[in-house]
């Protein structure tokens, strides 16, 4: 062949070239290759936002059916004889149907007493006396279940309970019908419901960036932030990663005590205003005042706390010591435990008038029952504990409250204050320089009754905040707590925050109940 | 590389835009063999060439979400891995500015005879064998089809300094490959 189309057929030989393929080119190009922004790839945040969407969708639905299976076994079991009636029964006195909904929320702790009320109680007074008691079930799980800032369903859940309670207890007690006992169990179901608020108020702070000691690895540092390719070059203020401690109680879990900063106090206040409230109009105030700080040599964290809880039907104090110690440390992600103790007090309002020393019109005085009045001040003293783990994506918690299964301490016979599990599950990430997203997931169950919240929050430039949430769902009816929270930093140390809201499922029974909330934390990082 | 088979073009473009590993590595694998073989001629040995290689199959991850999907993928990574390779030669000259070809001085022989065929290894060894300048301007005008104009552009030369390299090329293409053919010949004989 004459080299006429030399290039010609140089080219045809060299495109027929086929080296074999060569692995280790591959694995050289990979170690160069920038590293993949989160796992699985840089979509991946999409996934992780989808599958907490579909959770937060799912829980309630599940929950429900879990607790309509509970109450299909405990109407079954009374059914076959262990008490005189149903909890589904419409209650007479009440007489709503609003109520009424409420009453399927009982189990099996709260089964109306053995004693001589439910002995000499018989058709509608059973019913109220089981609608009391089932009631207190209930409202002793949305308390408790609830402690944070805004517990607004169950505080009022309380509030009406117990205000139906009164008036069926003083509906008995005129047809001297009703014994000491189921009385008083009903008068204490109710005061557990409030002694169980506001347990574990330590106030949430901020980051130090000058930690030391065992603390220095418990929390985002600037330096760390690189390691974190979806937070790099967003994050360098690391307050944002608390904004989560407003709209939900983190600070319940007293693992979390120190974790924010070097000192933090904050106040906090919300107001609930109901109206068509039993045919009223009633507005309850909750105040909060807390401080915590860490001992970065020890590794610990200490706070103090003071709740305020005012109905128009009782007032609850509640002051409590908090404690926590990091336990294990591996890079940006860390291990903390903790536990808390505090005073309850609580003071029921309505009972004056029915107990001893009251004065009968027309009788005069009459000592009506020689126990102790059940008005006034009652105390216990609760235990709490918790473990928190968290990284700079994730945060998740587990925590006890009332560990110890307090009672308040006149009255023996009363059923002691459940005890509430709850877990937390929340995902940081960020999808550009300047959003950060964090959903999150809280579960809770006590006396058998689970319930869930979801919220799902924005934070902007590391300054604005804005969060939609879901909160304390009620297993039965799939509805909650429908709230919008907002919060700012004004400056290096001071945050403000505010919310309001409404709850669905009040507005289903034909009760308006809006919150409205404002709080300020003051930070030293 | 079953699994390769069984994925089609827009998945594979869709998992490199996610910068998904293990799409990556299939697009590596797919186009390995036609991109090395670039890479090759334009470099002195295969190391040089793997060297070309990961430096623009990085560029193609990089800026995979580039591709606009006008044209095949296999030509818009082709020109990232002739474009990495141009900027390749170019890092070289400039580290050696002073090194002569070894075949600058070489005798320009008369055209030479070649009857039957030579195996493309043996091709593509004689075009790594020519000298830097050479051996980038003979692939640019052969085989990617630039013109004098395009090349001296991109080269920094002028267009006469590019048709000299290419004659130089050509020569000495046909003094290294026609030997070869001829020893061929010798063995087939015996």
């Amino acid at each position: 062949m004459r080299l006429k189309n030399f290039d010609k057929y140089i080219k045809e030989k060299l495109l027929g070239y086929k080296p074999a393929y060569q692995e280790d080119i591959w694995k050289a190009i990979e170690e160069k290759l920038p590293p993949v922004r989160v796992p699985n790839g840089q979509g991946s945040w999409l996934l992780v936002a989808s599958a907490a969407l579909v959770i937060t969708a799912l829980v309630p639905f599940l929950l429900k059916f879990n607790n309509l299976a509970t109450r299909q076994e405990q109407m079954v079991q009374m059914s076959s004889g262990n008490t005189g009636s149903t909890s589904l029964e419409k209650p007479s006195i009440i007489g709503s149907q609003q109520v009424n909904a409420f009453n399927s929320d009982q189990t099996t702790e709260n089964q109306p007493n053995s004693g001589s009320g439910e002995n000499v109680a018989s058709g509608n007074r059973t019913n109220n006396v089981n609608s009391l008691n089932n009631n207190s079930g209930t409202l002793s799980q949305k308390l408790s279940g609830s402690n944070g800032i805004f517990t607004h369903k169950a505080r009022h859940s309380l509030n009406r309970m117990t205000s139906s309670g009164n008036h069926n207890i003083q509906r008995l007690h005129n047809e001297s019908q009703m014994g000491p006992d189921l009385s008083r169990k009903t008068t204490v179901a109710s005061a557990e419901e409030h002694s169980t608020m506001g347990l574990i108020a330590i106030a949430p702070g901020d980051i130090d960036n000058e930690m030391d000691g065992d603390f220095a690895n418990t929390h985002l540092h600037d330096d760390q932030l690189g390691k974190y390719a979806d937070r790099m070059g967003v994050t360098n203020n690391s307050r944002w990663a608390n904004w989560q401690s407003i709209f939900y109680p983190f600070w319940q879990n007293p693992a979390y005590t120190g974790s924010e900063g070097r000192y933090n106090f904050t106040v906090d206040d919300r107001i609930d205003d109901l109206s068509n409230f039993n045919g009223g109009h009633s507005i309850n105030t909750h105040t909060t005042a807390a401080a915590d700080m860490r001992i970065n040599k020890l590794g610990m964290g200490i706070g103090v706390y003071y709740t305020n809880d005012f109905t128009n039907l009782s007032q609850q104090i509640t002051e409590g010591l908090a404690l926590s110690k990091v336990i294990l440390s591996r890079g940006t992600t860390s291990v903390k435990i903790g536990a808390s103790v505090n005073s309850i007090n609580n003071n029921l309002f309505y009972n004056s008038l029915n107990f001893s020393d009251q004065v009968v019109p027309g009788i005069g005085f009459v000592n009506a029952t020689k126990e102790k009045d059940l008005a006034g001040t009652t105390q216990a003293i609760g235990l709490n504990g918790g473990i928190w783990v968290s990284n700079p994506h994730l945060m998740t918690g587990f925590d006890v409250v009332n560990i110890n299964t307090p009672h308040l301490e006149h009255i023996k016979e009363a059923e002691p204050l459940p005890r509430l599990w709850r877990g937390t599950l929340g995902y940081r990430f960020s999808t550009g320089s300047d959003f950060q997203w964090l959903p999150m997931l809280v579960m809770s169950r006590q006396s058998g009754v689970s319930q869930s919240s979801a919220t799902l929050t924005v934070v902007f430039k590391n300054k604005y905040m804005l969060t939609a949430a879901y909160q304390d769902i009620d297993p039965k009816t799939g509805l909650g707590n429908v709230s919008v929270y907002a919060g700012v930093d004004i400056n290096k140390h001071l945050r403000l925050f505010a919310s309001h809201g409404m709850n669905a499922e009040y507005q289903a029974f034909g009760i308006n109940e809006q919150f409205t909330h404002l709080g300020v934390k003051y930070q030293i990082l | 590389m079953s699994l390769l088979k069984t994925v089609q073009e827009k998945d594979l473009v869709q998992g490199c835009v996610r910068q998904d590993r293990k799409y990556q590595k299939m697009l590596f694998e797919k186009y390995f063999s036609e991109m090395m073989s670039v890479c090759m001629r334009y470099a002195r040995d295969n190391d040089d060439a793997k060297d070309i290689l990961q430096n623009a199959f990085i560029k193609v991850f990089a800026k995979f979400a580039m591709y606009s999907g006008e044209g095949t993928l296999k030509g818009w990574i082709q020109s990232i891995v002739v474009r990495t390779a141009i900027d390749h030669y170019r890092r070289q000259q400039r580290e050696n500015k002073n090194v002569v070809a070894e075949f600058e001085d070489w005798e320009s022989g008369e055209e030479a005879e070649i009857e039957g065929d030579l195996a493309a290894e043996e091709i593509m060894k004689s075009v790594q064998m020519l000298p830097n300048m050479q051996r980038t301007v003979f692939n640019m005008f052969a085989i990617e089809g630039f013109s004098h104009k395009e090349i001296a552009t991109e080269l920094e030369i002028t267009e006469g300094t590019s048709k000299w390299y290419l004659c130089e090329a050509r020569k000495t293409l046909k003094l290294v490959l026609a030997p070869v053919y001829a020893y061929k010949l010798k063995e087939y004989a015996a």
